[in-house]
Parts: C-alpha cells; structure tokens; sequence
C-alpha cells in the first residue's frame, strides 16, 4: 500500500477528530446529550487512529544508537589573546566561544577567544581572524564569503546561520558569540560538518529536469519555453543553494535521520513542479514514504532559517498535497 | 580530517530546535504528548461506553477530552496553515522568499486572509475548548 493512502487516514483523522469534538460541543450546548455522547464515541475511535498512526510515524525508525559526544569545560585559549592596537571607528574587541569537535577524543571542547571587529565585520571574518592570528588549527569551511556558496553554516547564539551573513557586532550584542558546528550534519573536525550524507539525500531525489525527448535535447527545433505562471510554481524553491541549515534546523531529522530531510524534498517539489520535467508520477512516489515526505511534522524551522528563502516546508506541505490528490484520484501504483 | 561523527538520533535532539524557534519546539513536543494522549483517551471513551457500559459524563473522561482538545490546537493550527500553502500554492507562506513574492505580485487582500486564516482557526478552537470547559466544569 502507498504511504500517501495510509497517511490519508491519519490526516482526515486530524481533521475528523476536532470536528467531531466541536459538533460534540454543539449537541451538548444544545441539549442533546445522546449525540453529543455517540459523537464522542466517534471522536475516540478517530483518536486511537490519530495516536496508533501518529506511534507508527515517530517512532516507525525503531530506536537508533547516535554517537554521543562529551562537552568539555571551557579552557582557556593556548594563544595569547589578539589585542587591537587601533581604536575608534566603531571597532570594539567580542568574545567568542567556540565549540571545537576533537574527532579523536569524540568530545567537543570550548575555546575562548577575543577578537576586535567592527561594523562590517561578520562571524566568518572574525574567524578567519582568529585562524589568521590566533590559533592556525581552528578548522573552517568556507569559500564565497558572500552568502552564495552556502559552506560556511553554523550555528552561532543557537541559530543554524551563514556564517558570512551574519554580523559580529549584532551577535555580540547578547554578549558572548557562542559558535557551534552544526550538529546536525555528521560531525568531521572543529566547525566543519560532513555534508556525504547531505547531497546523497540530494541526490537521491534526482535533482535535475529528466526529458524524454533526447532528439529534441541534441537537435532542438523550437525553444523550451515556459510562461511566468509556469516558472512562478518552482521559482522560488530553485534559489536553494545547499547550504544544509535547513536540515541542521530540522528536529525531525535531529531526532531521526532516516529521514530525508527539508532540503531534498523542497528540491523534489521544486523539480516536480517544472513544467519542463517529464519525470512526472516517479519523483512524486519516490518520496512517498514515512522517510520521505510523510515523516515531516511541519515543525518549519527548516523555514526560518534558510537564507535564501526558499521555504522547504511550504514545498513539502505542497507535495503532501500532490500525493494527497494522487492517491484520493486514485492513479495506479507504480 | 578523519571519519566522522554522527550525533543525531533520539528524542532529546528536538530540543536543539529552542534556540532559535520555540514554536517548533512547542509543535513537536505538543504532537509526541497527544499520541499517548489521545489513545489514552480513546481507549478510555471506548472502554467506558462499551466494556463497563458506564456513564460518558464522568469526570475523568471529560478531563481527557479537554487535554486532548488542548493539544490538538497545535495540530489545528499546523493542519489549517498546511491547507491554505497547499490552496495558495506556496504563495502566502510568510517565509516564503520576498523579493519573489514583490515581484510576482498578488493581492495583499488574499494575502492577508491566507494569513489570518490559520489563526482564525485555531481562535475558533481555542473558543470551543473555553466553551466546553465551561460547559462541563463551572
């Protein structure tokens, strides 16, 4: 059985559940207590539907080891702080506490630093600083510095970020700048995550536009041509740039990794969606599954944090729609 | 760099979600205490009616109903904001990248009704769960 025709139970009992209860409500306001009671009868059976699949749903992965890592007590930094000679301007000296993952001892330890920085200065640059003048073996990923890479996510003050859009002084206004790797990602050495798995969930969803017609590919006779409406209905979700906060932000896949996550299903709605795909049904049943689009809770932080503003739980919400309408029209399993 | 670590996995990690969005933590707390909730309750109201034949205005069945009436809100919520991005198509999602959205126009009054719409719901459940409240207990 497709996972859209079981999830479509649990959805009409979310929906069935609240209503039964407030015509419950309605029937006992109005007297009529025997209705009221059978419609409660109804509403529990739409319940122990809601919780028995809603059970299946979190918990379906089973219990999963993860890998835990010891957090070690802040020491102080090996280097001598960087004082600035130069004053004025704006530029003021913030304090960074760096959380450093230690592959070798499986722990993650806090290091302290001081940086000068100054209106323009972002969290990246401080580090780059830090790496610069301070301490060489601090380990960062980064490349464009412009916030079109997507390399450097982290988290800093407990939010998934592009390092380099984030300003140092704003950050510091709490403070200490608390960065973190993002522990959502496999953890690989100090900030820098292991984005294997990432573009495998990427991959896995076939991101490209797939054409039958290969004669018209090599030989083309007319353009490939698309109105505004039609680019509209992807647009948005192409500005994607991988930079993996969304599923760093995601607690569904914090908590169960089996999951494939916001990234690659904003992308599978986002190729869906496109006029000029001819893959049609297959991307669509590829994520019908617990793991795929239905292990999403709309939770949508995956939503707040990207920087794009792409929107991955819109995408996903729009492809529980699609699969919704498919398995209700009632098209043949592939 | 060596091999890596994979630290995700169990329910604790949900947590790592309130430094930057209670609302999600909130959501995904919400939905994990209504599962057990609600067979809780489902079982009870079965039970009761059918089992012990008793009576469905006892006291404890009336208060299941009203935690399970509390934390279905959030799902009221989230079911209500998921139909209007379906019916919208994306369109009015508040996260939804702006300068997309300036320039592929739109009414702002459609607008502003795929944004109040989820709250209106959930007022309206919110009311009902003050009604029944009443209803049964003062």
């Amino acid at each position: 059985m497709r996972a859209s025709r079981y999830m479509l139970v649990f959805y009409a009992s979310i929906i069935g559940v609240p209503l039964l209860l407030y015509l419950m409500l309605i029937a006992d306001a109005l007297g009529a207590q025997l209705v009221g009671r059978a419609l409660l009868v109804l509403a529990s059976l739409g319940l122990i539907a809601f919780g028995a699949m809603g059970f299946a749903e979190v918990w379906a992965h089973g219990p999963r080891e993860s890998a835990d890592v010891a957090v070690e007590p802040r020491r102080a930094a090996a280097i001598p702080v960087y004082h600035a000679e130069r004053g004025g301007g704006g530029r003021r000296i913030v304090s960074f506490s760096v959380a450093r993952f230690i592959g070798e001892k499986k722990a993650v330890e806090r290091e302290a630093y001081r940086v000068e920085v100054d209106g323009h200065s972002t969290v990246l640059s401080a580090l780059l600083s830090i790496k610069e003048r301070q301490d060489q073996t601090l380990a960062i990923r980064y490349s464009c510095r412009m916030g079109i890479c997507g390399s450097c996510g982290m988290v800093v003050n407990g939010k998934p970020v592009l390092a380099c859009e984030t300003n140092a002084l704003k950050a510091a206004e709490g403070g200490e700048i608390d960065v973190e790797p993002m522990y959502g990602h496999p953890l690989l050495k100090d900030l820098v995550t292991d984005f294997d798995d990432f573009f495998e969930r990427h991959v896995s969803v076939e991101p490209g536009r797939y054409r039958l017609d290969s004669r018209e590919k090599y030989a083309a006779k007319e353009a490939y041509k698309q109105s505004r409406e039609e680019i509209d209905r992807y647009l948005p979700y192409s500005y994607c740039i991988s930079c993996g906060l969304c599923l760093d932000a995601c607690p569904v896949v914090n908590s169960n990794p089996e999951f494939i996550g916001p990234q690659a299903l904003s992308q599978a709605y986002r190729y869906h969606a496109d006029s000029l795909d001819q893959r049609g049904e297959e991307r669509l049943l590829s994520v019908d599954s617990l793991a795929g689009v239905w292990g999403c809770e709309f939770a949508g932080a995956c939503s707040k944090v990207c920087p794009k503003g792409v929107d991955p739980a819109a995408a996903i919400q729009l492809l529980k729609g699609e699969l919704m309408k498919d398995a209700v029209v009632g098209k043949k399993d592939k | 760099m060596g091999e890596s670590i994979d630290t995700r996995g169990g329910e604790g990690r949900i947590a790592r979600v309130l430094g930057f969005d209670t609302g999600a933590f909130v959501h995904m707390l919400a939905y994990r205490v209504l599962i057990f909730a609600s067979l809780a309750t489902g079982i009870a109201i079965l039970a009761t009616a059918l089992l012990f034949q008793g009576s469905l205005e006892s006291a404890y069945i009336e208060a299941l109903v009203l935690v399970v009436w509390a934390l279905f809100t959030v799902e009221v919520y989230a079911v209500a904001k998921a139909a209007v991005l379906i019916a919208s198509r994306g369109r009015f999602s508040p996260d939804l990248n702006r300068s997309f959205v300036s320039a592929s126009g739109g009414s702002p009054w459609l607008g502003l009704v795929c944004a109040g719409a989820p709250y209106a719901a959930t007022a309206a459940w919110v009311i009902g769960f003050a009604a029944i409240f009443a209803m049964w207990f003062l």
